[in-house]
């Protein structure tokens, strides 16, 4: 883990990584840049006073647990929507709008960037869709680099369990880009 | 140290990381700046959060002017209080309970008060006696 000078320098460090953890999550832009800025201000009103290797661990429990928040909610006002029937008309506008933002340009790029394009499409997908705990066990503890004690703290479970969602994690990720796997081996 | 079949993963894992950092390295310029933003907010809360100068003037000043109307008011009532009290005196004296301080001050008739009892039998056998 890197050390930080003061709260500024961490923040710096960690805001953009914060976010694509949030976005993953979220799938929403908006969404993900309050609930990074939420964590932000979490953290330097509550904690800036803590010593600066704390900062990081708190940082992403707080980022979490916010995002837990959001889930909840969603999920609830999700059922809500199916029961009012307007969820399968705004699934469809989702799908349609993932659609033409999917639209590359295949025809004027590179095989390699294209080819890292399409991973990294598809990791973004795969990890998407991952259950949110799987999902946090898998960000922290592999991108992140947290141990398993660190993340089951951060996640405010049993290590164990943080064990079964980061293997779950991992073998639900091998499979979905299993595609990609013969270009590992070169 | 890990165990082998942690380090079969290593190479699957790295390009997942490497991909998400590069990710990181390419956000939108406008998402980049709302960020810059969002950090400068929450660093503008530490200026204003406990133990700072500008906090400790503000809760100075707040006690300042609860002591100052502490004092207005104590001013304002206290004078009203006790001239109320003067004048009850005044307009009846035995608010100050003179009796009890007579009652105190004179030792024989405390005695008649906590002899009563006696003198009344005297008086009622005094009484018979004279008819």
């Amino acid at each position: 883990m890197e050390s930080f000078i003061n709260i500024e320098q961490f923040l710096i460090h960690s805001e953009k990584r914060a976010f694509v953890m949030a976005r993953l999550a979220t799938h929403d832009d908006e969404v993900a840049l309050d609930i990074v800025q939420d964590a932000m201000l979490k953290l330097v009103s509550k904690y800036s006073h803590k010593q600066s290797h704390e900062w990081p661990p708190l940082f992403y429990r707080i980022l979490q647990s916010r995002i837990n928040d959001w889930y909840r909610k969603q999920t609830v006002r999700n059922r809500w929507r199916s029961w009012l029937g307007k969820g399968k008309q705004q699934d469809e506008e989702i799908k349609e709008s993932a659609l033409e933002n999917n639209s590359d340009d295949s025809d004027i790029l590179p095989d390699n960037v294209l080819s890292n394009m399409e991973f990294s499409q598809s990791l973004q997908n795969a990890i998407s869709q991952l259950p949110l705990r799987q999902q946090q066990a898998f960000m922290l503890r592999s991108w992140e680099g947290y141990s398993t004690r660190e993340t089951a703290n951060i996640m405010t479970c049993s290590e164990g369990s943080v064990k079964t969602h980061y293997s779950r994690a991992l073998a639900s990720l091998r499979n979905s880009l299993k595609e990609f796997s013969n270009e590992e081996s070169h | 140290m890990k165990k082998a079949t942690e380090n079969l993963k290593t190479h699957f894992e790295e390009k997942i990381s490497n991909t998400l950092d590069q990710q990181v390295d390419s956000l939108d310029d406008s998402i980049v700046q709302r960020l810059q933003e969002a950090r400068q907010t929450a660093l503008l809360q530490q200026k204003k959060s406990p133990g700072s100068p500008r906090l400790n003037l503000t809760w100075i000043t707040a006690a300042g002017t609860g002591l100052a109307l502490a004092s207005v008011l104590g001013f304002m009532v206290i004078p009203h209080l006790i001239a109320d009290f003067t004048n009850n005196i005044e307009a009846d004296p035995s608010l100050v309970l003179m009796d009890d301080f007579e009652v105190l001050s004179d030792d024989s008739d405390l005695d008649l008060y906590t002899q009563l009892d006696f003198y009344q039998w005297l008086d009622d056998s005094l009484g018979e006696a004279t008819l």
